[in-house]
């Protein structure tokens, strides 16, 4: 049991995120406190909380991403401690500098170490030094001028991928085909890395294509243990934005495996990583390992991990934070396989265009090997200023076709009403034969997205009976709206048809 | 004892309107709806389940479904999927042909980053009109056909609703 030198913990964070965190804290009797924006005062993550402060109007940049307001909320709570959530201040060493000066414990990495390894191309530089396999390129900046790009070609190849140094999210980010293409690409690359994260500079790699997205979760003690707490993949993305994520990683050999978990060790031992985080990387088709970052946070995507090794990983960053020691190494064993889709609010018939709004109605599925990871309920407003995720469906079983037949059934029994999702697109996609036997790769919605967003049919004669059912008074037990009906009520020859004659008004809007 | 009976026109997922003439009874196995859509007989055994949730027997195939009311449409949501169910004879039956706006709309809520045009500008299909950006990302609403700007509603910075009029055109 450990003991805690905090008692009360902000919750840095909004959303699913910030409702899963708080449900760990109440777990190990620690207090919570949420933040909010305007547009979040009555939101799920506030009603959970055992408290919450206000930390300004509703765009990020003046509310979950101020330093200054949120360590002053922290102050003002009496708070001891702040998780961080991921997105937002997570990763962000000014925000963990600031908690660590106003004596608040940072529930990550060191300010330190969050300042040694935000530069990704200095972070790719020391691992390579530490022997963990990275992608051709240089490992400097790319310099101005057509010299510089040339050289960089030399080393890379074509296809070349040209990255931003400052950030991630696919912004700065450029497939070059050919030679002639590649000065224009460089330049609208900084332009838009500039514009961005107001840093320019670019960095070029080869393009490892076709090629499997697996990670490795690892967590760091203050006593120098480092523990590989399996993989996961994450190859079915779309516009860098993963979809759906499963653990363990299928099909990867054992010398892979060894192979990604041993290059993961060694890149957080070379970055004197503490706490949770995770190393990316590609997996081309013949096995080869190659480095791409490192997140320096819990991933949106913990809880499939969770599942197959029965841990709490948010518990565990609270317990790296009170200076407790990791287990010793083989504690944790995976089992059987997790399964993660990510429900959003955005339409796929539309572009997947954001959408926002007022949910209805919201049905959260349950079922054996089920979790459900969700920011919102029925009546809740969907702001427009963040990002779309309303909820994570997790699906676990013994084997990973037993865990996406539980995944399918609970995806098939949510019900989000008011709010467009990507709920039937996601069924879809787990529905494809390539998915269906793991033939997985990052490109693998490339060019099949049109044929898994179109809705098939309008539903026929089911959806216009339940809603003829609905408006015309179904009562509880199923029977007609007229029988059974005694007293004053059954002298109404039309009890049930008071939603039918507002709709006959049309009085909303 | 006869149940309420409901007639009407209405159409899902944007779909060609059907008329629907249907009644409520009480039966054994729950209530059973039955009459005619368009001109087929429908016949679907119906209860109440959880909150929202209805619980159908169409035709031998088992069917729950969630239902919703947001403003004139109904949702229902079955397998995951939501269908959208609309009056077709009632207060939304009106519609614009596609294209023929004399306005351009917000396609969601969120905050305009740019605006393209100023009145009296000559647009050509396909040009930018504005920009809006909502949950991290930008979309830029283009002229559908070639138009002669006649108004600006809102400039970079305001925050715009979903269907929010942004730029009107000359006729």
């Amino acid at each position: 049991m450990t003991t805690f030198p905090f008692r009360t913990v902000l919750v840095a964070n909004r959303g699913e995120i910030a409702v899963r965190v708080i449900r760990t804290l109440r777990a190990l009797g620690l207090r919570s406190v949420a933040i909010h924006s305007d547009a979040d005062r009555d939101a799920r993550h506030v009603r959970e909380a055992d408290a919450a402060e206000r930390v300004g109007p509703p765009p990020p940049r003046e509310s979950y991403l101020s330093v200054e307001a949120v360590v002053a909320a922290a102050k003002r709570a009496g708070a001891q401690a702040v998780h961080p959530g991921y997105g937002f201040l997570s990763e962000r060493h000014d925000f963990a500098k600031a908690c660590e000066d106003a004596g608040l414990v940072f529930v990550g990495p060191s300010a330190a170490v969050l300042d040694g390894s935000s530069d990704k191309l200095e972070v790719k530089a020391k691992v390579a030094a530490a022997g963990v396999p990275v992608i051709a390129g240089p490992l400097g900046a790319l310099a101005e001028g057509d010299a510089a790009l040339r050289a960089a070609a030399q080393a890379t190849g074509f296809p070349m991928l040209l990255k931003a140094i400052g950030g991630g999210g696919g912004r700065g980010l450029r497939v070059v085909a050919r030679a002639e293409d590649l000065a224009a690409a460089a330049e609208s690359a900084r332009r838009e890395a500039g514009g961005a994260f107001g840093d320019a500079r670019l960095y070029a790699e080869a393009l490892v294509r076709p090629a499997r997205h697996v990670e490795v979760q690892i967590l760091a003690d203050a006593f120098g243990a480092v523990r590989v707490v399996g993989d996961r993949d994450c190859s079915v993305q779309r516009r860098h934005q993963k979809v759906v994520e499963e653990a363990p990683a299928p099909n990867l050999s054992d010398a892979t495996r060894r192979t990604l978990h041993e290059a993961a060790r060694n890149a957080a031992r070379a970055l004197g990583y503490r706490n949770a985080g995770t190393v990316e990387f590609l997996v081309d088709p013949a096995g080869r390992v190659y480095f791409l970052e490192v997140n320096r946070r819990l991933q949106v995507e913990h809880p499939v991990t969770e599942a197959v090794f029965g841990v709490d990983l948010v518990a565990w960053q609270l317990r790296v934070a009170a200076g407790e020691a990791l287990p010793p190494e083989g504690a944790w064993t995976p089992r059987g396989h997790a399964v993660e889709v990510r429900v959003c609010a955005e339409d796929p018939a539309n572009q997947f265009m954001p959408a926002s709004g007022t949910i209805r109605r919201l049905v959260e599925p349950v079922g054996p090997g089920v979790r459900v990871d969700g920011g919102f309920v029925g009546g809740d407003e969907v702001p427009p200023f963040y990002d779309s995720l309303l909820m994570k469906v997790i699906a676990s079983g013994e084997t990973r076709e037993a865990a996406l037949a539980r995944l399918d059934a609970a995806l098939a029994t949510t019900a989000v009403l008011g709010v467009r999702t990507n709920v039937a697109f996601l069924r879809r996609v787990l529905a494809d034969p390539d998915f269906r036997a793991a033939r997985l790769s990052t490109d693998f919605l490339d060019g099949r997205v049109e044929g898994l967003v179109a809705d098939d049919g309008d539903g026929g004669d089911a959806v216009l009976a339940a809603v003829a059912a609905e408006l015309l008074g179904l009562d509880r037990r199923g029977a007609g709206p007229a029988a059974g009906a005694v007293g004053p009520a059954a002298a109404d020859p039309w009890p049930g048809l008071a939603g039918f004659r507002l709709l006959e008004e049309g009085v909303d809007r | 004892m006869s149940g309420p009976s409901h007639h009407g026109k209405w159409k899902a997922d944007g779909g060609a309107a059907r008329r629907v003439d249907v009644k409520l009874d009480a039966g054994p196995a729950g209530a059973r709806l039955h009459g005619r859509v368009d001109d087929a007989h429908v016949e679907a055994t119906v209860r109440r389940g959880g909150d929202g949730e209805v619980l159908l027997d169409v035709g031998g195939r088992r069917v729950r479904a969630t239902v919703a009311r947001a403003g004139d449409r109904w949702l229902v949501a079955i397998g995951g999927r939501v269908h959208e169910v609309a009056r077709a004879d009632g207060v939304d039956a009106v519609e614009g042909g596609p294209g023929s706006d004399p306005f351009a709309v917000s396609p969601m809520t969120g905050l305009v980053t740019k605006v393209h045009v100023a009145a009296g500008a000559a647009v050509a299909k396909g040009a930018p009109l504005f920009a809006v950006e909502a949950m991290k990302m930008e979309y830029v609403v283009r002229a559908d056909r070639d138009v002669v700007v006649d108004a600006v509603k809102a400039a970079a910075g305001d925050r715009v609703a979903v269907g929010a009029v942004v730029v009107t055109f000359r006729a």
